[in-house]
């Protein structure tokens, strides 16, 4: 149902450009559209023939039911796309075109408010994980990604790459045992350490390194320096994570430590040959901490739980230099030291050094993988750290901020532990308490008290009760069932968890007490707040993950050997802050959304100007990040189908195909996704010969008149995007699989089913925007309602959809305008 | 609306007291024998599925260990002779692997398919086939799994089991450290807090459910459903934890010999099976992986090489010669493991046709670092047995080695249609 609904605006009218010319006598609506079907669309979709199940035979105006709704809705985008009656069948004029459509339009306006909703509502919602660890954070006032959490929670599953959709949040026996781990832990790392005393340590010596650097590092160092060669993660990980042997046990207690070090850059100016070490040594280097522990995995390599604790410091050269970071760690983690630009794949560039200057080398020359003499002789570059000192817990003034998060600013105190308790449930529940909640705090705490717990360990022990209560996994519902709105307080909830993922905070919760939040200029005000809070970051990358599955980025990365630089310079991370920007600037300047389509502007780096080969490659550096540069005259790039991000999800990692991309294109940026593939069908593969092109081979594909059906759609949707790489890099020409055979040059011309054709990638956005803006737009906010209200669409919720889009259409689609519609809408208020 | 009271009602049962221990084939038989607790506890899980996967480091000689002929008749091969007894108990695939490449890198992908540096984006992460059944299934036993092997080898050793977050599990090293997790008590400190922690989550439970209950009766249709859902998970939950207290209190069965002391794999190799046939045996675990790692020294076999350096033969005589006695070592105690699992009654079967038995590696060909064309072979488990199955890659489309952990899973009752990268099943 969904593929049909979101299909074309009813409103569009690009083919008619003179609508306002009004016509003479006209005849009534319901001959028209009879004589129309009888004419055009019988010879194929009459009951016996029925061809793609569609059977128009007792078809006509009224309309009587969600169905025939349905009907009409699907063969109004047909006729206005152009794209029935099929191409070699008899063509109605345009004016017949116009005229079914504008009858059919009038008759679905005529259904509004006779056909029953099926009961379209949120189900009760569990708050995702994503969602989970941020409500913690907000909870207990600190981050919680050191502690891992919700590692071995199942992952969510998604409805359309939605997760916030309550349907499809699954909960388990399996999670809920989680949730209590999870809580145990928490509570019990944060809340109930032991008073301990600040300490410190003073490591000069033993650093003792990977498995395969010891025997080096003892010979030429005495293990007296502590070495990073490369950036964490790489495939063959040596030296990439510098941990401090008389400190595996790691910290005793969690809390905040100073650590500091005595490092320097060595040999950033070597004379070995750059492209050894695939990272870009014009930069300065940088160093910073991540955890380690040393019973959870290997302590060199990557481990699950390491967040970054700090921002990275550049490390200055050749100097010896004191630097020194402030970091959380949790009971027994213990810190290590990162080099997140530093070369690719260590161990590869010792064999190349070792072969391509051994005349550089006393005798006998070093061969392999050996290190010894490179580090006695060499210029190898990497950071030397010589001592460290680490420092802790440190006090924090005021109280530890979980204490004063959870408890308030006195800390816990045992005669007001139930009221304390109360006020945490009323945060953690969103909502006012009410005494049947109460009455569960008490009984837990007293139940522990009974049992010889110290008041201190028995609300902690409520704590944890309340961190898996219902009320705290699922999205408050206090509205009553015979009330089709939602009631302030629930409310406050789905617009805190759709904007930042997390509580409302105590402004929200002030608006939901007072009753305010029922006035829809109220929301809007609120709405305006929030998305100027940084905290809405999470609003973006949660909804773009959903929108253009950019969560998958990753899930198929390519060869190591065919895209180094997309583990060497971490591009998903730029990738995805590439469209996150892109967004944000939109939303902040209430720009068109057509923008999304084709811009002449993009977000980059230094790292994707070099991917996209813009003339800022040159002048960016690292310390710049993002910057919005002009994307005049060039044609390469602009929109989200020129970004690297969309042009991964959207591939294989290994290959390309304008089928997958075609797809992707009608499902993420039209909101039409096609229906999957019959299942005889085989995969249509990549030529290993290398003398045919996909293009050649998806020719023969649609000779095939049931393939032809839905490729005639697909396709010319995939063949634009032809000239990126499965990274989104630009080519004229597909990679060489076969020596002997020219590489084949990319064709990425396209003719849509309407019979308009497009040369190039260019053209082919231009195209997209000339007949398909107001589609785009309505699936954009039809996706956007999705996420926020946590519900797919139904039929009867296209009207309000259409009221939204004529209101963004008379905004020249201006993003922010559409985002705060989609949020004061019936659909996103009711329940 | 009741007070939360405590509706928590663990039965401590003695399962399967009365059924008597079968007669043991094995050296450890007469030891066994009169011990009433392996006796109490043995048939505990009478018919349930079990799965064993076994895993070397540096793969098989593929000249000596596959033979020509596919079906039936196939012929012995000199590292498939010593298992040759056992031949209508096994099947010999060939023509399988994930597709990965890494060499020493990524054989660690053996049971999940999947490389641990690609793993953070998946859906279930790289969680290695064992891991991913002992979620489902692991709940019943003491142990959800067991994973025995090495802490070390070249480039992190074998790595064979791993968590859906992406977490090694830690192995169990030696045969000491096993038998003490199988036979010997945990220090009361530890038994305390653990039990504190059941009852904490136990009376948390109720007061969910008290929650749920009001709830209940408040909403809609939908609702319901979902609300169904959370029942239905905290009933879950409750078993799993009444599994659990009754382990924390169940005394763990009497031990069957005097606890063996860690020699090197070599050495321990028949001693780390026999407890594994016994931790089945005795239910404690359903699912269980051993390593042939690091720990594996030649030297123990009599030959003064490195077992990575010998793998890189470049097609030497003696080297090759001397891997073919390593690793017809190895395949020699397996076959003792399979005939030792066939005589163990389960029911009215033996252990070996509840138990699924996968030995292999995830590495190729050692000697060119190729993680492809794996060594197979699948034993046990209620399967039609009795071929070598040759999947070629012309002939059909490239199978992967996860379809057939699909069809595993699924004999193991797990609902699925997908694991790693699988594209179907193999069956």
């Amino acid at each position: 149902m969904k593929s049909l609904l979101t299909t074309v605006a009813l409103t569009t009218l690009y083919l008619f450009p003179a609508v306002a010319e009004k016509e003479k006598a006209d005849p009534r609506p319901d001959d028209i559209v009879y004589d129309f079907v009888g004419k055009y669309c019988l010879e194929c979709h009459d009951s016996a023939v029925a061809k793609g199940d569609r059977d128009f035979e007792m078809f006509e105006l009224p309309l009587k039911g969600e169905a025939e709704l349905i009907e009409a809705k699907d063969i109004v985008d047909q006729v206005t796309l152009k794209e029935m009656p099929p191409k070699k069948a008899e063509q109605p004029s345009d004016e017949e075109r116009l005229a079914v459509v504008r009858a059919l339009r009038q008759g679905i306006a005529d259904t509004r408010g006779t056909i029953d909703s099926t009961g379209a509502r949120t189900v009760m919602r569990r708050i995702s994980t994503r969602e989970y660890e941020n409500t913690l954070a907000t909870l207990f006032g600190r981050r919680v990604d050191t502690l891992g959490l919700t590692g071995d929670f199942p992952k969510e599953k998604t409805s359309h790459h939605v997760d916030t959709v309550g349907e499809s949040l699954i909960t388990s026996g399996f999670l809920l045992d989680q949730y209590f781990r999870a809580a145990n832990k928490l509570v019990e790392l944060r809340l109930g350490k032991p008073e301990t005393e600040v300490k410190e340590w003073h490591f000069t010596d033993h650093f003792v390194q990977y498995e395969e650097l010891q025997s080096s590092h003892k010979v030429v160092y005495n293990y007296d320096f502590l070495c990073l060669y490369e950036q964490p993660n790489t495939e063959t990980r040596q030296g990439g994570y510098g941990h401090i042997e008389d400190f595996k046990e790691g910290v005793p207690v969690s809390g905040l430590y100073e650590i500091k070090l005595l490092a320097k850059a060595m040999h950033r100016d070597t004379h070995y040959d750059r492209d050894i070490f695939k990272t870009d040594f014009s930069e300065p280097f940088q160093m910073t901490v991540v955890t380690g522990d040393a019973t959870k995995g290997h302590i060199h390599y990557p481990q699950s739980v390491e967040p970054v604790l700090a921002p990275a410091q550049i490390v200055p050269d050749n100097e010896y230099t004191w630097m020194t970071y402030e970091v959380w760690l949790e009971k027994g983690q213990t810190p290590r030291f990162i080099f997140p630009n530093g070369p690719y794949e260590s161990r590869a560039s010792i064999m190349q050094i070792n072969r391509r200057y051994k005349d550089e080398f006393s005798e006998p020359p070093p061969y392999g993988t050996s290190r010894t003499t490179i580090l006695r002789e060499g210029k190898l570059p990497h950071i030397r750290i010589d001592e460290i000192k680490v420092k802790g817990p440190l006090k924090e003034a005021g109280g530890s901020k979980e204490e004063v998060a959870v408890f308030g600013k006195e800390g816990f105190q045992p005669d007001k532990a139930l009221e304390q308790l109360y006020a945490f449930g009323t945060r953690a529940y969103r909502r006012p308490l009410e005494e049947r909640d109460r009455k569960l705090i008490r009984a837990t705490y007293d139940s522990r008290i009974q049992e010889k717990a110290t008041p201190r360990q028995a609300a902690l022990d409520t704590l944890k009760m309340i961190l898996c209560s219902p009320s705290f996994l699922y999205l408050s519902e206090i509205t009553p069932e015979d009330e089709t709105q939602l009631r302030p307080w629930d409310l406050a909830s789905r617009l805190s968890y759709a904007l930042w993922a997390a509580p409302p905070d105590s402004e929200l919760r002030r608006a939901a007490g007072s009753g305010e939040l029922s006035n829809p200029e109220e929301i809007r005000q609120q709405v305006r707040r929030m998305l100027k809070d940084e905290r809405s970051d999470q609003f973006i990358s949660g909804f773009l993950d959903a929108w253009l599955s950019l969560r998958e980025i990753g899930n198929q990365p390519p060869p190591r050997d065919t895209a180094e630089v997309y583990y060497a310079e971490d591009l998903p991370e730029a990738m995805k802050t590439e469209a996150h920007l892109f967004f944000r600037n939109l939303l902040n300047e209430n720009g068109p959304v057509t923008d999304f389509i084709q811009s002449d502007y993009a977000f980059v780096d230094k790292r994707l100007a070099n991917l996209y080969q813009l003339p800022e490659k040159d002048s960016l550096r690292q310390a710049d990040g993002f910057q919005k540069v002009s994307l005049e005259k060039n044609y390469q790039r602009g929109g989200l189908l020129g970004m690297a991000g969309v042009l991964t999800v959207s591939a294989n990692g290994v290959e390309t195909s304008p089928v997958t991309r075609g797809v992707w294109v009608m499902e993420n940026i039209l909101g039409t996704p096609p229906p999957p593939p019959p299942d005889e069908v085989p995969a249509i593969e990549a030529d290993v010969s290398g003398a045919k092109s996909i293009r050649d081979k998806l020719e023969l594909h649609r000779a095939d008149k049931t393939c032809a059906e839905c490729h005639v759609k697909i396709d010319p949707m995939g063949f634009g995007l032809e000239t990126f790489d499965p990274i989104g890099r630009w080519r004229w020409s597909y990679p060489v699989v076969n020596k002997k055979v020219k590489p084949l040059r990319v064709d990425a011309s396209g003719e849509f089913p309407s019979g308009e054709t497009y040369q190039d990638f260019n053209e082919f956005k231009w195209m997209l925007l000339k007949t398909r803006k107001e589609v785009f737009a309505k699936a954009l906010i039809e996706k956007l309602l999705v996420y926020t209200a946590g519900r797919e669409m139904e039929t009867v919720d296209d009207f309000e959809i259409e009221d939204i889009l004529a209101t963004v259409k008379k905004d020249d689609y201006g993003l922010k305008t559409l985002v705060e519609e989609v949020f004061v809408s019936e659909i996103f208020r009711s329940r | 609306m009741t007070q939360p009271i405590n509706r928590r009602r663990f039965v401590l049962k003695t399962v399967g007291a009365s059924l008597a221990l079968p007669g043991l084939p094995s050296l450890m038989a007469n030891s066994v024998g009169g011990n009433s607790a392996v006796q109490a506890t043995s048939g505990a899980g009478i018919g349930a599925r079990r799965f064993v996967g076994i895993g070397n480091l540096l793969g098989f000689q593929r000249k000596s260990f596959f033979p020509e002929t596919t079906g039936k008749g196939y012929e012995k091969t000199p590292l498939l002779e010593p298992l040759i007894e056992n031949r209508k108990n096994l099947t010999v695939y060939r023509g399988l692997d994930h597709g990965v490449k890494g060499g020493h890198f990524a054989v660690h992908s053996f049971l999940s398919g999947v490389l641990n540096s690609e793993a953070k984006s998946r859906a279930d992460g790289n969680v290695s086939l064992d891991q991913f059944m002992a979620e489902e299934i692991g709940t019943q036993t003491r142990f959800p799994s067991l994973t025995v092997g090495s802490e070390g080898g070249i480039h992190g050793g074998c790595q064979i089991a791993w968590t859906r977050s992406g977490v090694r599990v830690p192995p169990i090293t030696g045969p000491a450290d096993l038998f003490e997790k199988l036979f010997v008590d945990i220090p009361q400190d530890q038994k305390a807090r653990r039990k504190h922690e059941n009852h904490l989550q136990a009376s948390i439970l109720d007061s969910m459910m008290d929650e749920a209950n009001f709830l209940s009766r408040s909403v809609n249709r939908e609702d319901k459903e979902k609300l169904d859902e959370y029942f239905t998970s905290i009933r879950d939950v409750e078993k799993r934890l009444e599994f659990r207290e009754k382990w924390a209190d169940y005394p763990k069965p009497k031990a069957p010999f005097e606890k063996p002391s860690d020699k090197g794999t070599v050495e321990d190799l028949p001693m780390l099976y026999e407890l594994i046939a016994l931790a089945l045996q005795t239910d404690s675990t359903r699912i269980a992986t051993l390593e042939i790692g690091g720990s594996f020294l030649p030297h123990d076999l009599g030959i003064k090489k490195s077992y990575h350096g010998l793998s890189h033969h470049g097609h030497d005589e003696e080297a090759v010669g001397h891997l073919i006695t390593l690793e017809k070592y190895q395949i020699m105690h397996f076959n003792k493991f399979i005939s030792r699992l066939a005589g163990i009654k389960d029911g009215d079967r033996s252990l070996l046709d509840s138990t699924t038995v996968l030995f292999g590696s995830g590495m190729g060909d050692a000697n060119t670092h190729k993680n492809s064309d794996l060594p197979i072979v699948l034993a046990g488990g209620g399967y039609r047995h009795g071929e070598f199955v040759k999947v070629d890659e012309k002939v059909n489309h490239k199978v992967p080695l996860c379809n057939l952990y699909v069809d595993i899973a699924q004999k193991m009752g797990l609902e699925i249609d997908q694991f790693g990268t699988s594209t179907g099943t193999f069956s």
